[in-house]
């Protein structure tokens, strides 16, 4: 069954081989296009997610800066105890949220292991050359490499353009807003800036005295 | 940091600039010297020649005729193929039939996991990890060893072709692997971004997850047998099923109404008093700082930090699974770090491990993941995750926990009794 559908995916997937005649060129821009693919259709099905999940998200998000403050109020007041029983509660609440967004992330790599089943089926036993000899590596590489670099460069170039897009802004603002609350998280490194501002008030209200 | 952050901005620019570069070297016809062409080809020589001696060997038992074809399966595989026996009528069992339809990495005769059964599972594990959370990677790991039958056939090759169970054990480990550590690797990059990260903590467990994560995939990959790593990930799921039992008993959820009263107690009183002093060092060594930031107790053991990320990545990449289950509980139980500490370390963490283990794994050692498994699975898991949030509400979390630590104990009993025993203490036998 896989292989008949390998076929149909090869009628799709073909044509983006077949726009310039250089076979080596020819074979860069198809990958380079299919990656552009796998990058829209993994945003796309990520954003669906978060947006299903957003209330779950805000509620586990809310509660983790909830428990994480409390730690850090615990901390200012000196009490251990409470300390260590608030940030235990914290941490397993980020337990479940990290769980959960690793779920989540599934959703925005679902189109890559198709695209390469089907590189595989097409380009398997082609080994592409390196210009020296990479120890461990060997001196070619296999086309699940040239996709990775091709991948890359094309995530990092639609996420400059993501936000122009009419629904993938959209998705961006929602996956903003549920994480608006983590910039009330304190930490413990906020409390020392705060003693060493008071620090130096104080050191600067004694030299204006001296002076 | 500043001039890092300036350079960050070079960095893609840098890397495409790269690309492109070697891709002209591809169109101009540049490649690596041809010196070391002819070594590659006189290695190649020098393992058929071992094939044939293997071949000769081979011939005093009963599954005694080989492929000597590597039935157009690339790299490594191929290569193993080619020594696997042929299916006879004397020869039924640990042999491929070279007619028979394709499955698993392609294998004529290699378990055809359905779709329909691999999307239900995944939706399962996506189900886990969204209302549980940790014990979705060992669900993800029982798909792949049971449920979909690879166990079962790599078992078979174990007497006619050893060589062969053990790089289908490397491709088990592998596909867990990918399942839970490329999820890590996008979700660290994009979606969890907290305020601080200690970075001379996150050094000191990343080097330890490197050094693990890359000497054990270096010096077991092609050498677990599928027997053998049964048995220990049945360890594993006792370990995991240990922690979730603790979080069912009454003293853990005690603890729980303790903090939600102390909580309550404590913003009441939050505004009185004065606050405590800053940072008081109490006592500095190699293997033990402990200091007090305002007036509350913290320890920091540097190589604990470091041997802990070394055995968790150790484990990890040994099994194939993300280690989620051990380096949180690492983190806040044995090193009690603050929680925004452990947020950015353990995302860190396990990225940096899953990372270090594919690539050993895939480009070092050879081994292969079949891309439509992955990607069935890899849907699935996008299902479960906007399931589980809207069954959460309806099963409390206790029940759940309860019901994980009962099938983690069973999963746990038959894969440690398969491993080490034989066979399975558990039905079915």
């Amino acid at each position: 069954m896989y292989t008949h559908w390998l076929v149909y995916l090869d009628k799709i997937f073909l044509p983006f081989y077949q726009l310039l005649s250089d076979p080596v060129l020819a074979y860069f821009l198809g990958t380079f296009l299919l990656a552009i693919i796998c990058v829209i259709i993994g945003e796309f099905l990520v954003g669906i997610a978060f947006y299903a999940n957003r209330n779950y998200v805000k509620k586990l998000t809310n509660d983790l800066v909830h428990w994480n403050n409390l730690s850090v109020e615990a901390v200012k007041k000196g009490d251990t105890e409470a300390y260590h029983t608030f940030n235990k509660e914290a941490n397993d609440v980020y337990g479940k949220l990290f769980f959960l967004t690793i779920a989540h992330s599934a959703a925005f790599l679902v189109p890559i292991p198709f695209v390469l089943a089907w590189m595989q089926f097409r380009f398997g036993g082609i080994e592409f050359p390196l210009p020296f000899i990479v120890p461990g590596v060997g001196a070619s590489v296999s086309y699940i490499f040239t996709f990775v670099v091709l991948y890359l460069p094309s995530y990092w170039l639609f996420k400059k353009i993501k936000h122009k897009l009419p629904l993938f802004k959209d998705f961006d603002r929602i996956m903003r807003e549920s994480s608006e609350v983590v910039k009330e998280m304190k930490s413990l490194a906020d409390i020392l800036e705060e003693k060493i501002k008071a620090s130096k008030a104080r050191h600067k209200n004694i030299m204006q005295q001296k002076a | 940091m500043e001039s890092l952050k300036k350079f960050r901005k070079f960095l893609m620019p840098f890397f495409i600039f790269l690309v492109v570069a070697w891709i002209y070297c591809l169109y101009s016809g540049v490649q690596a010297s041809e010196e070391a062409q002819k070594m590659a080809a006189e290695a190649q020589k020098a393992a058929a020649q071992g094939a044939v001696a293997a071949k000769a060997a081979a011939g005093a038992q009963a599954c005694n005729v080989l492929l000597n074809d590597d039935l157009g399966l690339k790299g490594k595989l191929g290569k193993i193929i080619a020594k696997t026996p042929v299916c006879t009528p004397t020869c039924t069992t640990g042999c491929i039939d070279p007619n028979a339809p394709k499955g698993y990495l392609g294998i004529p005769g290699g378990p055809k996991p359905s779709p329909i059964g691999g999307l239900l599972w995944a939706i399962w594990v996506g189900w886990i990890f969204s209302t549980v959370g940790a014990f979705g990677g060992i669900m993800a790991g029982v798909g792949h060893i049971t449920i979909f039958g690879l166990a079962n056939f790599a078992k078979s090759f174990k007497k006619t072709n050893p060589a062969l169970n053990k790089f289908l054990t490397d491709t088990i480990r592998v596909s867990n692997m990918f399942l839970v550590g490329l999820s890590a690797l996008v979700s660290a990059v994009n979606y969890w971004k907290m305020k601080r990260i200690v970075w001379p903590l996150a050094i000191a467990l990343a080097v330890g997850a490197v050094g693990g994560a890359f000497g054990i995939a270096e010096l077991t990959a092609g050498k677990i047998s599928l027997k053998a790593y049964i048995g220990y990930f049945g360890l594993a799921v006792f370990a995991v099923a240990g922690f979730m039992f603790y979080g069912t008993t009454e003293r853990a959820r005690a603890k729980r109404k303790a903090a939600r009263e102390a909580a309550k107690r404590f913003e009441e009183a939050a505004k009185k008093g004065d606050a405590a002093d800053g940072v008081k060092v109490v006592s500095f060594g190699l293997t033990n700082c402990v200091f007090t930031f305002y007036g509350v107790e913290f320890r920091f053991n540097p190589l604990l930090a470091a041997f802990g990320g070394l055995v968790i990545a150790t484990i990890a990449v040994f099994l194939g699974i993300g280690g989620g289950f051990l380096l949180v509980p690492f983190m806040t139980d044995i090193v009690k770090l603050p929680m925004f500490i452990v947020a950015g370390t353990s995302a860190f963490v396990v990225l940096i491990k899953m990372i270090m283990g594919i690539c050993t794994y895939m480009l070092l050692k050879g081994v292969q993941v079949w891309w439509p498994l992955i990607g069935t699975e890899l849907v699935g898991i996008f299902i479960g995750s906007m399931i589980g949030p809207r069954t959460q509400k309806y099963i409390p979390d206790i029940w759940l926990k309860r019901l994980f630590v009962v099938l983690a104990i069973y999963v746990g009993l038959r894969y440690t009794s398969k491993g080490f025993l034989g066979k399975s203490i558990v039905p079915p036998y």
